[in-house]
């Protein structure tokens, strides 16, 4: 009875996921009337009615008062009318004008050069911001997600995540800072590593650490990072970043990954073969798995 | 790839981005605030931008880059209302129904569910509208929000419960 009420279930009633037997014992419940209205009831619900045709001739009365900037530089002479065209258009344009964006999908990756000519190359479901105008002086950038970098030497060279920030002059490294974990590996040159969470490292060619369970711990480092070669490793990592990783690079779900929670994974999987890569992960741990007819990954522990 | 080289820049480009996204995303502001002609202007300012930085964002980004701004031009506004949203909502699957009586208590559920989904939380309640009013499903969701499946699949589960509570067994 009371499993009703507890996690996803009413998710997946509403999604038509439940089992036959789910269903039919659901049915039978005293409640299953009211949760039944309620779904019948928002099928007729809808917003309140806009013209869409009205609205995008007010959107088009817009955009044409503002001709499209295809140029990237932004002249310094041109700076005033600049400011006067924030006020005019919105506020929300002083926050990020200058803010170069970066992103990549699951199952994608993404190589990229600044203007400085250093190279980022982003692993799936990562991105990357940084300000455009003063690269030169400032080579700073936020990070999400997990990236590659080879640096040109120059100034200061600056990742910014959410667990710590990594500086360095002209290096390679890599930074993946998923969830709770976060880890550094330096291919090339030095760089330091700064955390609010552990005492400042500087790692030279070779060297690797990585957070996790608020513990630091050290590594060595290969050539190049392995996703970079179409495989993602893993070091005692909970399996749930694990699962994160696969649903990443195929652009699939894995459904029901609370209840493998806890369980740590040492190993590798390619990227070519969703088939191949689920085996190489669950079979070593005798995790029974089954696809569903999305291609997406059912895990059917009890 | 070849989606990619057709350019924002140009207006008939725009213009499909423009009908084929506005729609869902002026929805999500107004499941955040209850007032339509906000949610219209932040929609249209977050085009705005897009159009703006046309030249720099591909196609298929587009979306994602719509909903980052206009997430965060909605939590950086000064003042919150209180959320008054109001739904048209005609049981279509008991449109036929002719019995005054039914027909009164069908509308008197229709503003307690009404009250009840203004009462749920902002996240429960973004979540459930998109995927009951807008149709879309739980992975959408999940890559428009920014978050996991089982963020919105928890979501989901708790709105629902939420609902019924609030409804208690009003039979219909």
């Amino acid at each position: 009875m009371d499993k009703f009420y507890t996690d996803n279930f009413l998710a997946r009633w509403m999604n038509n996921e439940l089992s036959e037997e789910e269903l039919q014992e659901f049915r039978d419940s005293p409640d299953y009337m009211s949760f039944q209205n309620i779904v019948e009831q928002m099928e007729g619900a809808e917003y309140p009615d806009v013209d869409e045709n009205e609205s995008w001739r007010s959107m088009q009365t817009l955009i044409q008062k503002a001709p499209p900037k295809k140029t990237k530089v932004r002249q310094m002479y041109t700076w005033v009318s600049a400011v006067a065209a924030v006020f005019i258009i919105a506020f929300v344009f002083l926050l990020s004008s200058d803010a170069e964006h970066l992103e990549t999908a699951s199952a994608e990756h993404k190589k990229f050069t600044f203007p400085c000519g250093s190279i980022v190359e982003l692993n799936a479901e990562s991105q990357i911001e940084y300000e455009k105008g003063d690269w030169d002086e400032k080579r700073s950038l936020n990070l999400s997600g997990e990236a590659y970098f080879k640096v040109s030497p120059g100034s200061e060279f600056s990742v910014h995540s959410k667990h710590g920030t990594v500086k360095v002059l002209g290096t390679a490294f890599n930074i993946s800072d998923r969830k709770e974990r976060f880890e550094v590996d330096c291919y090339e040159g030095k760089v330091s590593v700064e955390s609010p969470s552990f005492e400042a490292q500087i790692l030279e060619k070779g060297d690797g650490v990585f957070f996790a369970n608020g513990e630091l711990n050290e590594r060595e480092v290969k050539e190049i990072p392995d996703w970079m070669n179409g495989e993602s490793s893993f070091y005692n990592t909970d399996i749930v970043l694990v699962i994160d990783e696969l649903e990443r690079q195929f652009g699939i779900e894995v459904k029901g990954e609370e209840k493998v929670n806890g369980t740590q994974f040492s190993g590798r999987f390619m990227h070519d073969e969703l088939e191949k890569a689920a085996k190489t992960i669950f079979e070593p741990l005798d995790i029974p798995y089954s696809f569903d007819k999305n291609g997406d990954i059912v895990i059917q522990l009890e | 790839m070849n989606r990619n080289s057709e350019n924002l820049c140009e207006e008939m480009v725009f213009e499909q981005v423009y009908k084929g996204h506005s729609k869902m995303i002026r929805n999500y502001i107004y499941s955040l605030c209850g007032n339509m002609n906000k949610a219209e202007d932040l929609c249209q300012d977050a085009f705005l931008k897009l159009w703006n930085n046309c030249a720099k964002v591909p196609l298929n980004n587009a979306k994602a880059f719509l909903f980052r701004v206009v997430k965060n031009a909605f939590y950086n506004m000064a003042e919150h209302d209180k959320v008054v949203l109001k739904f048209l909502s005609a049981n279509k699957n008991r449109l036929n129904e002719q019995d005054p009586e039914y027909i009164l208590r069908e509308k008197q559920f229709q503003e307690k569910l009404n009250t009840a989904i203004n009462n749920l939380g902002e996240k429960e309640r973004v979540v459930f509208l998109m995927n009951r009013i807008d149709n879309k499903k739980y992975r959408e969701i999940a890559e428009l929000l920014d978050i996991s499946i089982k963020t919105v699949e928890k979501r989901m589960h708790d709105a629902l419960l939420y609902l019924k509570n609030e409804l208690g067994n009003y039979k219909l």
